[in-house]
This record gives structure tokens, sequence and C-alpha cells, in this order.
């Protein structure tokens, strides 16, 4: 497997992520005046925990497209029209 | 109640979402700056100590869960003021529209470039939302279509990319900013926030040139040029000479341009017409 393709992997790794921060983001602001206080301490703590893991699986793929090999040289900013397009 | 009207109160601070003993304390109307200058009402805005000296040009936005939410500032607000959000992940989409609205800002999903390409010229205020990589024509060329339509709309990309040179690549084609999936609510509520802001404040300058050239173009010829002799700091007498008309003559000009731009001083006129130059 290519540099290239793992960096394409990776990227995808972070569209869920993103969804599960905006999803956790939505449930905090639509309980935040609907749940008595208690309750709305133990869902946003849960609630952060989420997004703190999802946070946590970005650094990883962070770390890993650090370690695979890099692109061949001017690749990914002219590579805007590079055959296989830039990584997105 | 703020004078934008009900904004219902949130017991999480404005500055770090979180709930806090202080934010409890601190709640209720907390209106910024005099009324006859500032732009930004803040409604009721909770904040934890920790927050609580945030400067007021950061509090944009307040925390605001209301069903009914109304945008908080209204001067320079045109009526068809959106977020858009591209994205063809539709999970995404969704959730994002449903944030930007909790965010009190009204907010349309766009599943490819085309959608967004068909629906934005009617739209004068706003932001956009824009992925990278879409069906059909990707960010990039969005955004150049944005720029050279000429569409006031700052862009904000939201994308998983990692590596530098296509942020930097982005930014240089004039993206407003650059958010890296996966983000927090936080950096999405600055960015478009300040995207906002940004694009009023930019309305703004576009409407007020416009009123000024609407007002210059009232001139007649003969007052249009003496109004650039008066801009270029030339007094009464001399414009009459240089005319070859009576000083009072030029006189009544003179009160007849500083009515139609509605102006007291020699000043403010060079400062219109210079203005117009630019």
């Amino acid at each position: 497997m290519s540099g290239l393709e793992v960096r394409k992997l990776l990227h995808d790794v972070r569209q869920p992520l993103a969804v599960i921060q905006v999803a956790a983001a939505n449930l905090r602001i639509r309980f935040a005046d609907r749940l008595d206080e208690g309750d709305f301490a133990y869902l946003a703590a849960k609630l952060d925990r989420i997004e703190e893991q999802a946070r946590r699986v970005a650094t990883l793929s962070d770390r890993i497209a650090k370690i695979i090999p890099a692109e061949p040289h001017g690749t990914p900013a002219s590579g805007v029209s590079a055959p296989n397009g830039p990584i997105r | 109640m703020s004078v934008f009207g009900a904004i219902s109160t949130s017991r999480l601070c404005w500055g770090c979402q979180k709930l806090s003993a202080q934010a409890r304390d601190q709640r209720g109307d907390i209106e910024v700056g005099e009324p006859e200058t500032t732009r930004w009402s803040l409604g009721d805005l909770t904040l934890c100590g920790q927050h609580g000296y945030m400067r007021p040009c950061q509090r944009v936005n307040c925390k605001d869960v209301a069903a009914n939410s109304v945008p908080l500032a209204r001067l320079c607000e045109s009526d068809r003021e959106t977020v858009f959000v591209v994205d063809d992940d539709d999970d995404l989409r969704v959730d994002l529209v449903e944030l930007v609205e909790g965010l009190g800002f009204p907010a349309m999903g766009c599943a490819s470039g085309a959608d967004l390409l068909a629906a934005l010229p009617a739209y004068k205020t706003g932001c956009v939302l824009l992925d990278i990589r879409l069906p059909g024509q990707d960010g990039l060329a969005v955004q150049e279509w944005i720029n050279r339509a000429g569409i006031a709309l700052p862009v904000v990309f939201i994308s998983g990319v990692q590596d530098i040179s296509t942020v930097v690549h982005c930014m240089k084609a004039g993206a407003f900013d650059f958010l890296q999936k996966p983000f927090g609510e936080m950096a999405l509520r600055s960015a478009v926030s300040s995207a906002i802001g940004h694009s009023r404040k930019r309305h703004c300058r576009l409407e007020s040139e416009k009123m000024v050239r609407q007002m210059i173009s009232s001139l007649t010829p003969t007052e249009t040029h003496v109004a650039g002799m008066i801009s270029r700091g030339y007094p009464t007498k001399l414009i009459a000479a240089e005319m070859q008309r009576s000083e009072n003559t030029v006189k009544i000009h003179r009160h007849r341009i500083f009515n139609k731009l509605k102006v007291s001083t020699a000043a403010s006129v060079a400062n219109l017409v210079r203005h117009l130059v630019d």
C-alpha cells in the first residue's frame, strides 16, 4: 500500500470522527435547558468523554500520517491537478 | 430581555461550554458598548469566572439554545443571511446544519458544489462551510467559482486533510479559515462567528459605497466640478476665479453640494469624493 493510499484512508477515518464530534455538540446544546442539573452534568461528562475519545483517534491518525513515507516532492500543493488528485 | 428579543438563558458558559457554579451566578443581560455604536447585543449570556473576562468583540454569539433563536446583530445583516454547509456525507451535513442553527445562524445543507452554486447568488451575507472532497466539482473548484463570480461570502474549508500544502493552497486561494476534521464546537463557533462578522462588514461597506455613489451621482456636472475643487482644498474665492463666476454663485453650489451629500464640512466632502475615487 502506497503512502498516498494510506493518507487517503487516514482522511476517511477522520470523517466519522467529525460526525461524532458534531453530533455530541448537538446533544449538549439540545439538552442544556431540558435536563435538570444533575442529569445534565452526567450527560455533559459522558459527551466530553466521547469527544475526547474521538480526538484521541484523530491524534493517532496524525501520528500514523507522520511515520508513513513523505509524498514525492511537489505533489500535494500543485497536486490539485495531479493524476491521483490531492489528498483531501 | 435584550432589545433584540427574548433569548433563552443557558446554563452553559459561552466560553467553555461547561456547566459551572460561577456560570449560574453570572447569568443575565449583558449589553456591550454604547447603544448607538455597538453592533453586537449579547442577549442573555452565561459566563463562568474563567471566561468572564473575554473581550466583547469575541463574544459575538451568545449561547443560544432557544428554538426561536434570533441572530444577534441586526445592523448590517441582510434578510437572507445563511451559513451554507457543503459536504457530501449526509450524516455530517445533517448534524452540522443542526449545530450551526444551534449557534443561532440559519443554515442550509448542500450535498454538492452544484447545489451550492445554484443557491448562492441570492444571498448577500453569510458564509460557506466547504468540504474539499466533493462529488463533481471539488471544493477548490467551487471556491474558485465563488471568487470569480464576485460573491462576497467567506469560505471556511472543512476537511480531514492532513498535509500542510493543501491547507496553504486553500488559504492562498482566498479561504477565510480552515477547520480540520474532526473539529470541536468551539472551533466551529469561532470560525463561523468571525466569517459571518467579516461578511457583514463587507456587506456594510458595499452598502455604504452604494449610498455614496448614489449621493455623488445626484450632483450636477457643475456641482461635481465644484465638489472636486472643494475636496482638493480650494477656497470659495479661488473656485469662483477659476470658474469665472461670482463668489455668491459658488457659495450656492457649495451649499447645494453639502445638502446633497448630507455633510457640513469641506473635509467630509473630500472624504466622500476620495471614497469614490478609491
